[in-house]
Order: structure tokens, then C-alpha cells, then sequence
């Protein structure tokens, strides 16, 4: 299987595209597919991983112009026609430019993911989807205590799909939002916002929701829904913004 | 040579369950925390952990508490076990699952509201606490949550490599930065490792790609005692194919909610082997009987046994095993509907490095917790051990760091040493002939998948010790990095990884020959069935450079050995 991957040494733009021809195994991933580049072609080749098993969130990275995570993209799903490869995603331009000389139809694609600077190769600068993190200071303001607090299975099961998110940023990289406003908070920080708002338990769930009506928070959205095609894990950040935007 | 040099009072080296928590609890004392991180936060091993949370609440079984969760863990750990250690672990389990809680941890209902708890592998009750199969990932998630709120200053993607110490005692470490490649010296007062496991040095492993194993070889380079080095677990349920998810793990859940084995022949084959607790024995039993399966001709088409949840409700596998689920879709098998494939993957080391009750070392200064410790779960870990362990350890040592840390100065540093682990590390880029890692990396894990295994003999692992020996001291100084830049470069981690391979690799041979008898993990073809093998073995690096093993006297309070 013949792969094109984006490579940029300094970071800041990708640089050129390198050829490789890669030896499918049955059931092999992109990023086995990765490692068989590094360990036997070419050892320069840079990109982030650790689980392998979509818990991580660590590879997301653009395949066929599609946000996904390398770990959970089996080579054999790629070059179909099928819903896994059509997600009708609303473009902005690193969906859509293609570099010269690609061929959709037999070359796998592999680029960084987008709307973040990039610093090497498919590493890209994470700072500032963490920092947005720190923004809508997404954690909880602790109240020591020496017994658990109870929670209903069915206040649980509010929060069910938001507590999935393994904040891989592929909502973030697929966000047409994202990829003309910086200071756009993006998908991933918003619904998170909902999860500690809408948590049973939290004691002070209302600085949730107001930070995340700010400025650059849920009224930038337009409910593109990018983000709910590229979730991973089903979490669902739009229908949580969509929330965000109704609440009151 | 030049470096930068950062100073913090404590520093905690690893960032998964045991680092972030150590981290949290240190910051609570006004005091400068660094925690430094070879990946980015959040993506340590911890959040792989799947089946839950050890803890004796007695939520859904009254009668459950401390003391039976102490015999259960002990009797689990073949008696080997330190027993302060354990006793510490399953008296601070409950606080520190409500910490968790508080920091937004959501774990699973009972129907009044109370944590959920399941039953795993050799326990007396359900005690397990968790959130879906997901719960290393609810703990991760919440912690880095945790850690963003606190004053600790986080290093990520910066890789330790080398402990100094100064007069016998920790002064800091040597570090590479591997987003711009820059060499650091990290100065503190005292120092946390909690590095994790090394299921990387197995060719099979249900670990992420970055457990290796750096903890083992710096605090034994450092002069630290390590402690049931021998102890590898295998977790009987790992995937066998496709070949990509080779060794991936199948939780134990499945078998606590209800997942039967099978065989080739549709025998539910337990019931020859622990006709009491079937496939909730031990994981060191449910591992053998799985392999003996496939040796004697039983075994599934591609080697390993058949796990099977068709008959539960297709409800209960869809809320508790949701990750399951997915996880075999990707390998084009329903699981709701067709048995899964399994055979054991390494994946858990019970040893370590050798704490006391403070969880200090031997080594002033130096505190550690979680995986790479030894001596809490003996010679073979209960499932759900190993999350409360990161909890309860992680927060201990982070306390007793913050005090160590205000009673001691900064030592000066030896400039000396220092200068020659960057030389070291940069002659591996300049390097022109030799080994590359990947290389050299394969016939590491091929070699200790053959010969240290499941089902171990004295001449195997003689010829590992030998082989090992050999690699450390020809191939170890030959590894060369073919393309000499600094900045993120992958062949240079992998490079620095696989000497703390070799170093832990070896500490797993030379003391599984030394065990001449079968106890926990550690299990004999040609055992001596008159050794009872209620001893420790403790490794360190002796003053002649060598590798030193001794016997030592099991930690006894409560319960004495058969």
C-alpha cells in the first residue's frame, strides 16, 4: 500500500510529501503502518503515540482528510466507500487542499492535524487546546470530604457520553470554527464545560455555563457538527454546545 | 556541553496515576512541584487500566472490609508480599477513591447511588469499583483535571534518564528535553519515581508502547534495591489477533460479569483445573491452564483459548463492557454474539523498586509509587489492585517527599557525571556504525518472550541471563541513532529506551534462575517441589559494578505463610 506523508523538519508549514510503500498485514492500523516507516524505512519520521488502543488519545493526525486516530484506523476501512471514509464533513482548507500529485484513489494520505502550529513532521503544538483547559478552568473546585457522595444511576447516565472524551483534539483539528478563530475555545473544552455543569455532584455548576456563554466560548459555534463525526468515542461535543447555547 | 539546570523542591519523575497524585499531594505543602513526562499529560499506561478500583466500601456486599481485602491481596500474592505495605493499601483504598471523587472521578451507580462494585479474580466479595471498562481513563482524565488546578509545574515530553545522587543521597536528574532536544538537569530536594511498568521488554504486552522499564534501569544504575524483580504478570485474556492487537488486553471484567473459557472442543476446561473459582482464579492460574490448553492440542486456531459472553444479556455487556465492544469491532468480531479469541500478554510487574512504609528507598531522598515499585502485591497482583495501589502510594509518597523536602537543603550536583550522561546520549547520534534500536529492540523482546515466560526452565533462562549479558555489554555501547538531530526524534527515545531495557531484562532473568521453586508468577517446568520459596529477592548493583542478588526474610504482620 503506497503512503504520502506530510513531513516539515522546522515545523511551522509542512515542507514536502515523502513516499513510502508500506507491507499490509491483515488487520494492520496507520500507525502500525507508521512503525513499520520508522523502524524499516526511514527512522526520521516523527509522530506521537503511546496506547495503541484509542484510549490515549495521542495520534490524532489527518488520514485521507479525515481527522482520525492512527491506532483505531485499520488500513483495510481506508479506500472504501463507506461511512467511515464519506463523514460529509464541512470543509475549510486543510480538508480540501491536496498537494500535487496526491492519487485519492490508491495513496493513503497521512498529515498533522489541523488548526494547531505544527512543530514536526504530524507532531503538532498542543498548548493551546490545553491551555483553553485553563480558560474555562475545567476542573473542580474541591470540597474535602471523608464520605463519597451519592450520585443516581440516572443523574450518572446524564454525563454518561461527555466523561468519554480522551481529549485527542480531533474535534478541535476538524472545527471549521477553529480553523479561522484562534481564540475560539472549541468542541472539546465546551462540552467538557456541560459535563461539570450538568454534573449531580458539582458544587458550584453555574461559573460552568457562564464561561462557557463568554465571548469565545458557545456563541462562536454555528453547529457545524465536525465535531460530532470525528468524535472517537462518541462523546458528542455539538449536542452539548447546542445545550450550552439553550440553557438559560 | 551545554545544559540548562532547573531547580524545584520536589520532583516527581512519571506522570500516570501514581506520578499526577504524588504530584497533588506534594503541591498541598507550599511547595515548588515539578512532575516531568515522557509523553504528553494524560496519556500515561494508567489510562489503559480497565477493570476498576479496589477498595472494601462493602456497597453492594455489607460484610466486605479492610482486613478481607488484606488477606485476599496476600493469599493473591503467594505470601510474598511486604505486609506493611499492604496493610497501608487497603486501609487508605476508601479515602483515597472519595479524593478521586471529589476531583470529579465518576464512577458507576448502584441503584441508591452508592459506587458500584464487581467481583474479580480471587476476592472474597465484590470490590471492585469502577467506571464502565473505562475506569484507568476516568482516574487519568480526572487527575490531569486535578493537576491543572494545582501549582505544579508540568514538564511534559521531557525524558529522565540518569538519577544523581550526591554523598549517597538524591540531588536530581538528568533529563532530554524531546521537543527541542535539550539537555537538562533537573535539582531538587527530593525526588518521586513513578514510572510504571516494563511490559515493553516482552514482544507480547497489553502495556503502552512506552513502558520500558526507565525507572527499573535508573534507580538500579543509582544504586537503589529492587525487590521480586522475577514476578512478571500475565494476564491470561489478551488479544491474538488481528497481529496489530496481538497482546491487547481483554479486562477482567469479562470473566467478572459473567465470560466463560473455552476450548477447541467447546469444554469449559476451568473446571479441570479450579473447579471452585473457575475463571476467577488467580491470574498467574487462569494464565497456565489457557496456555496448557494450547499446548495439549485444545487451543483455538490461532493459539489461544475462547472467551465467551454470548449468553449474558446483550444490556449488561453494552453498559459495562462498552469498550470491549469496540475494541473487537475493529477486529471484525461482535462479541455480543461470537466468542473472542485470548492468550496471556505481559502485563503487570509486581517488583520493583524497594520502598518501606514512608515509601522511601534505600536511597535518601528518593521516594517511589505505583508500578514500579515492588513488594505491595507479592508474587502475583489481584485485578483492581493496581489503580488503588497508584492512589494510595502515589498520594503517600507525595507526602512524604513534601516533608523530606522541607527538612533537607539542595546538594550540590555532580557536574562530572552529569556532562558524561549527556556525552553518552550524544555519542548515540554521532554514532556511525552499530545496531539501531529497532533492531536491537526485537531480539530484546523475542528473547525474553522465549525463554522468561509463562512456563519457565532452568536452561532457558540460563541461556537468557548469558544472551543478556552479552547485550549489555556488546550491544549496549554500539547503538547508533541514523539520523543525528535532536528534535523529536524517534530512534533517539528508542535508543535511550532500550538501555533500561537491557538493565531491566536482566534483573527479570538473573532472578528468575535464582528461584529454583514455584511461587506466584513464577512458574517452573523443573521446579524444586521442596522449595516452599517464602523468601525475597532483592537485587543492587554491587561496589565492583556488578549486579548483587541476596535472599531476603519475607516482611511478616498478621498472616505467616502455610
Amino acid at each position: 500500500m503506497l503512503f504520502r506523508i506530510a513531513r516539515s523538519k522546522d515545523g511551522e508549514t509542512i515542507s514536502h510529501y515523502d513516499q513510502y510503500k508500506v507491507e499490509v498485514k491483515e488487520g494492520m492500523t496507520v500507525l502500525d503502518a507508521l512503525f513499520q516507516i520508522q523502524d524499516k524505512m526511514d527512522p526520521s519520521l516523527s509522530f506521537r503515540y503511546s496506547c495503541r488502543g484509542a484510549v490515549c488519545g495521542s495520534c490524532a493526525m489527518l488520514i485521507d482528510k479525515i481527522p482520525r486516530l492512527a491506532c483505531k484506523t485499520q488500513l483495510s476501512t481506508l479506500k472504501r466507500d463507506d461511512k467511515k471514509n464519506e463523514m460529509n464533513l464541512e470543509p475549510f482548507p486543510a480538508l480540501v487542499e491536496a498537494p500535487n500529485g496526491w492519487s485519492p484513489s490508491d495513496e493513503v494520505l497521512v498529515e498533522p492535524l489541523p488548526n494547531l502550529p505544527l512543530l514536526k513532521d504530524l507532531v503538532v503544538d498542543m498548548c493551546r487546546f490545553y491551555e483553553t483547559l485553563e480558560k474555562l478552568k475545567l476542573w473542580i473546585d474541591i470540597e474535602k470530604g471523608t464520605e463519597y457522595r451519592n450520585q443516581s444511576p440516572e443523574e450518572r447516565k446524564r454525563i454518561d457520553r461527555l466523561v468519554n472524551c480522551i481529549m485527542c483534539a480531533l474535534c478541535y483539528g476538524s472545527c471549521p470554527i477553529n480553523a479561522e478563530n484562534e481564540d475560539y475555545l472549541g468542541p472539546a473544552a465546551l462540552a467538557k464545560s456541560w459535563r461539570f455543569f450538568d454534573d449531580s455532584r458539582t458544587p458550584n455548576p453555574d461559573r460552568f455555563l457562564k464561561d462557557a456563554k463568554g465571548e469565545s466560548g458557545a456563541p462562536l459555534c454555528e453547529l457545524i457538527m465536525n465535531c460530532v463525526r470525528v468524535c472517537p468515542k462518541g462523546v458528542a461535543p455539538g449536542g452539548a454546545i447546542r445545550k450550552i447555547k439553550e440553557a438559560e | 556541553m551545554e545544559y540548562k539546570t532547573i531547580m524545584c523542591d520536589v520532583l516527581v519523575v512519571g506522570a500516570g496515576g501514581a506520578g499526577c497524585r504524588a504530584a497533588i499531594e506534594a503541591a498541598k505543602h507550599n511547595l515548588d512541584v515539578i512532575m516531568i513526562s515522557k509523553e504528553l499529560l494524560g496519556k500515561a499506561h494508567t489510562a489503559m487500566a480497565e477493570g476498576g478500583y479496589n477498595v472494601s466500601l462493602g456497597n453492594v456486599d455489607p460484610d466486605d472490609n479492610p482486613e478481607t481485602h488484606f488477606k485476599d491481596t496476600i493469599v493473591g500474592g503467594n505470601y510474598l508480599n511486604n505486609q506493611h505495605l499492604a496493610e497501608i493499601l487497603v486501609r487508605d483504598a476508601p479515602q483515597r477513591i472519595f479524593d478521586l471523587e471529589d476531583m470529579g472521578a465518576v464512577f458507576d451507580r448502584t441503584p441508591e447511588g452508592k459506587i458500584a462494585q464487581r467481583p474479580f479474580g480471587k476476592q472474597s466479595w465484590r470490590r471492585t469499583a469502577y467506571a464502565s471498562d473505562r475506569t484507568g481513563s476516568e482516574i487519568m482524565v480526572t487527575l490531569t483535571e486535578a493537576i491543572r488546578k494545582t501549582s505544579v509545574r508540568v514538564f511534559d515530553e521531557v525524558f529522565a534518564t540518569k538519577l544523581l545522587v550526591t554523598d549517597g543521597k538524591i540531588a536530581g536528574i538528568c533529563a532530554v528535553d524531546l521537543k527541542y532536544g535539550d539537555y537538562l538537569i533537573f535539582r531538587a530536594k527530593s525526588v518521586v519515581m513513578a514510572t510504571g511498568g516494563a511490559g515493553r521488554i516482552y514482544k507480547v504486552t497489553s502495556n503502552a508502547q512506552l513502558d520500558v522499564g526507565d525507572g527499573y534501569g535508573m534507580a538500579y544504575e543509582a544504586g537503589c534495591e529492587m525487590i521480586d524483580m522475577e514476578m512478571v504478570q500475565f494476564h491470561p485474556t489478551g488479544m491474538v489477533k488481528p497481529e496489530s492487537a496481538k497482546g491487547r488486553l481483554v479486562t477482567e471484567a469479562v470473566r467478572g460479569e459473567g465470560g466463560i473459557l473455552l476450548n477447541s472442543e467447546g469444554e469449559r476446561f476451568m473446571k479441570r483445573y479450579y473447579p471452585d473459582v473457575m475463571e476467577l482464579a488467580g491470574r498467574d492460574q487462569v494464565a497456565r491452564s489457557i496456555m496448557t490448553e494450547v499446548l495439549e492440542g485444545r487451543g483455538s486456531p490461532d493459539g489461544g483459548a475462547y472467551l465467551s459472553i454470548a449468553h449474558l444479556p446483550k444490556r449488561i455487556v453494552e453498559f459495562r463492557l462498552e469498550s470491549m465492544i469496540e475494541q473487537f469491532e475493529d477486529a471484525g468480531v461482535d462479541i455480543r454474539e461470537e466468542p473472542m479469541q485470548v492468550s496471556p500478554t505481559a502485563h503487570h510487574f509486581m517488583g520493583g523498586l524497594k520502598i518501606d512504609e514512608n515509601a522511601s528507598t534505600n536511597i535518601p531522598g528518593l521516594f517511589a509509587s505505583g508500578e514500579c515499585t515492588g513488594g505491595v502485591h507479592g508474587g502475583n497482583r489481584l485485578g483492581g489492585n493496581a489503580l488503588a495501589d497508584t492512589q494510595v502510594f502515589g498520594a503517600l509518597s507525595g507526602e512524604t517527599a513534601a516533608k523530606y523536602a522541607k527538612e533537607n537543603r539542595h546538594l550540590g550536583i555532580d557536574r562530572d557525571a552529569a556532562i558524561k550522561e549527556f556525552e553518552r546520549l550524544e555519542a548515540m547520534l554521532q554514532r556511525k556504525d552499530g545496531v539501531s534500536p529497532a533492531d536491537a529492540r526485537d531480539e530484546l523482546t523475542a528473547l525474553m518472550w522465549s525463554k522468561v515466560q509463562i512456563f519457565r526452565k532452568e536452561e532457558d533462562m540460563a541461556e537468557a541471563v548469558k544472551e543478556l549479558r552479552r547485550i549489555e555489554k556488546e550491544v549496549v555501547p554500539q547503538i547508533k541513532v541514523d539520523v543525528p538531530v535532536k528534535r523529536f526524534n524517534p530512534g533517539w527515545h528508542q535508543a535511550m529506551e532500550f538501555v533500561h531495557m537491557v538493565t531491566t531484562a536482566r534483573m527479570v532473568a538473573e532472578a528468575a534462575l535464582m528461584r529454583k521453586g514455584n511461587r506466584g508468577a513464577h512458574y517452573r517446568v523443573d521446579a524444586d517441589p521442596d522449595e516452599t520459596g517464602y523468601y525475597n529477592i532483592v537485587i543492587r548493583k554491587g561496589k565492583d559494578g556488578e549486579m548483587e542478588l541476596t535472599k531476603e526474610d519475607l516482611v511478616i504482620t498478621k498472616i505467616t505463610p502455610p
